[in-house]
């Protein structure tokens, strides 16, 4: 009984000298600081969305969103019959504006409103540490390129998947891909990123194609292009109310 | 003036293509059209199970009815949004057969959109004040015409008024003024509206003018399971209204209630996980309805009456609100697959059933629609009336409708 007891003892005093030390410094910070190279927090930027089923149809769908730190709202411009659904995300409620009228109803933030491999977190959540606790796990190669991989644990499984293992290219600080799993360890879909166009030091345009890992063959292809850091954005875009008046956002694109 | 306005409104339909050609090779900022082009035909059963209602022999009445929305850029300008109906009525012209061609034209929303730095807004127009959190409808709205459930094309009809809105991140506020043709007339109201409290939405509404009560309205919708996943959908809400005096005229023979008045509604509404079924409750009862007895007595003086068309216009004004209670369930599936099956995919189902408790008579809708084309939809929905002979609905609408409407989006 006493040797087990030593033995655990010893395990556990041992534990830090296993877990890898990130080479960069503190590791929430270093998230921090690669979601605001793909995005600053005041920003507005144009999408472009192409789902593939397994039947081999495809479904097209173009939009734009705007970001105020962690408020984000979602509008689609195409096609027409999807016109006007918006998808709004302030802080940690998810409202949904249905196409073609004016009708505000509050969502789910893992469903997929606009369909597709995409949820409502994925078109809104810009934020990775404000969602889930991270932790670095070593590094690894992955599509070619040297990754820093990292753990990421919802904080707060409403708004987050149970967990997700991200890896970021080590050189440029950028993301190279995404795992999903559920709270028994599944994994549900990932993503990679397949294109990065960078302009003045940060990223104007930038490709990801998601792929549902229980059936590879239905994929949603994401083109995030025109970002633009905006100076100020009014909170009020990021109310029920305003989406509920049906104006549009006064934004050039 | 009413030929000009439905020159102009036609006009800007047939220019619509080559606006929105136009719209894609010019920069983003130009002048841009949305909405949607609705053309429907209609067929009826000739009267009512047991109703006073004569139907004519309409011959395929149809109906054009178009949304455009105007804006420069993403900034919004106005909405113009008419129906266009046309009717052949086989009448019996002294002792002839002879076809009646019935036109009508009637602007539902009109209005023009200001923008001052994105804080304060105003409309102008006839436009639809938004009012109560009830999903089909809403009782305690007392400046909007009543949406009809029983008609198949829901116009969403507004009123004239100048509305000017203050929106924060924290509260809202609107005032808005409805004009008539008499200033004596105008009406005045407001609405304090929040979404401060998390998980919650509530809007405190209140409308004056001279010509009618005041109303005082309440509504107030929550997620209670907003926490859990699965059952965040879950979503409950809560329309009442007070007014100072009954709103609606007297049905003689029945005596018309004198004093306070109130409404009330409760509905829910959930999506169901992976198949993604909307099903949606509600359940409104109003103090002014009849009872099952005055009903009664309703009813048998529309059907003793030579001429009913008085009190079928007085019966007009209230829309599946002359009961005191009734349910309204409604299931909806907006794709039958969402696997990019080519057929099954396009294909969404609805099904409604509104049952007057009251006297138990039901008016049920079930409607298909699929997309042949990207950009329209095809839509049949057919509806049938049933209840004994002192049922609202067995009496005031159709016994069995069908109506096929194509819709294009732009």
């Amino acid at each position: 009984m006493k040797v087990i007891l030593l033995l655990a003892l010893a395990s556990a005093l041992c534990l830090p000298a296993f877990a890898q030390s990130f080479p960069e410094g503190e590791v929430e910070a270093y998230i921090q600081a690669a979601d605001q190279l793909v995005l600053p927090l005041n920003c507005k930027a144009r999408m472009a969305m192409t789902d593939t089923f397994g039947s081999g149809q495809e479904k097209s769908s173009e939009g734009f969103f705007i970001r105020k730190d962690n408020k984000v709202v979602f509008v689609n411009t195409a096609p027409a019959s999807q016109k006007n659904f918006a998808l709004l995300r302030n802080e940690d409620l998810f409202y949904q504006r249905f196409a073609n009228t004016n009708k505000v109803v509050k969502t789910s933030a893992t469903a997929s409103s606009r369909g597709g491999e995409t949820s409502n977190l994925d078109l809104t959540r810009f934020n990775t540490t404000l969602d889930y606790t991270v932790a670095y796990l070593g590094r690894e190669s992955v599509e070619g390129k040297d990754c820093y991989k990292f753990e990421l644990k919802a904080k707060n499984r409403k708004l987050a998947y149970g967990l997700v293992h991200a890896w970021i290219e080590s050189g440029t600080k950028l993301p190279v891909k995404r795992s999903y799993y559920a709270v028994a360890g599944k994994e549900l879909k990932y993503y990679l990123v397949r294109s990065v166009t960078l302009k003045g030091g940060r990223v104007a345009a930038m490709e990801f194609l998601y792929v549902d890992a229980l059936k590879p063959d239905e994929s949603s292809q994401v083109r995030m292009f025109d970002v633009t850091p905006l100076k100020n954005v009014p909170e009020q875009f990021f109310t029920k109310e305003y989406l509920e008046s049906g104006r549009l956002f006064p934004y050039d694109f | 003036m009413k030929q000009a306005a439905i020159a102009l409104a036609l006009l800007a339909c047939f220019l619509l293509p080559a606006s929105t050609q136009e719209q894609a090779s010019s920069p983003a900022t130009g002048f841009r059209l949305a909405g949607d082009l609705t053309a429907t035909l209609e067929a009826s059963a000739r009267e009512a199970l047991y109703g006073p209602i004569e139907f004519g022999q309409v011959t395929a009445p149809s109906a054009l009815h178009a949304v455009l929305s105007f804006a420069r850029g993403y900034r919004a300008l106005g909405l113009l949004d008419f129906t266009f109906a046309d009717s052949n009525l086989l009448a019996d012209v002294g002792g002839v057969p002879s076809l009646l061609e019935i036109l009508s034209f009637d602007v539902n929303q009109f209005y023009a959109d200001l923008n001052f730095g994105d804080l304060l807004y105003l409309r102008a127009g006839k436009q639809r004040l938004k009012w109560g959190a009830g999903w089909v409808f809403n009782p305690s709205d007392p400046v909007n015409p009543p949406k009809d459930p029983t008609e198949a094309l829901q116009t969403n009809e507004g009123v004239p008024a100048l509305k000017a809105e203050l929106i924060t991140s924290v509260l809202s506020l609107a005032l808005f003024s409805i004009f008539y043709e008499r200033p004596e007339d105008f009406g005045f109201g407001g609405k304090i509206s929040s979404s401060a409290l998390e998980g919650s939405d509530f809007s405190l509404s209140a409308y004056w003018s001279p010509a009618e009560s005041w109303t005082a309205a309440l509504n107030l919708s929550i997620a209670p399971l907003y926490f859990l996943p699965g059952w965040d959908t879950i979503q409950l809400w809560l329309e009442g209204g007070l007014y100072g005096e009954p709103r609606y005229p007297a049905l003689p023979p029945v005596a018309a209630p004198t004093g306070l008045q109130y409404s009330l509604l409760a509905g829910v509404s959930a999506t169901l996980p992976v198949v993604r079924t909307a099903l949606l409750a509600e359940y409104y009862h109003l103090s002014e309805g009849l009872s099952a007895g005055e009903e009664s007595t309703l009813f048998a003086e529309l059907r003793s009456t030579t001429d009913p068309t008085a009190l079928l216009a007085v019966l007009a004004q209230r829309p599946a609100r002359v009961g005191r209670d009734y349910a309204f369930l409604s299931v909806t599936q907006s794709s039958i697959t969402d696997n990019g099956h080519p057929v099954f995919d396009h294909i969404g189902l609805s099904s409604s059933l509104l049952l007057n408790l009251t006297d138990l008579s039901l008016f049920v809708r079930h409607g298909i629609s699929t997309t042949f084309v990207e950009d329209s939809a095809l839509e049949l929905s057919v509806t049938w009336a049933a209840g004994g002979q002192d049922g609202e609905f067995a009496n005031l609408a159709p016994a069995l409708s069908a109506e096929l409407g194509l819709k294009i989006y732009y």
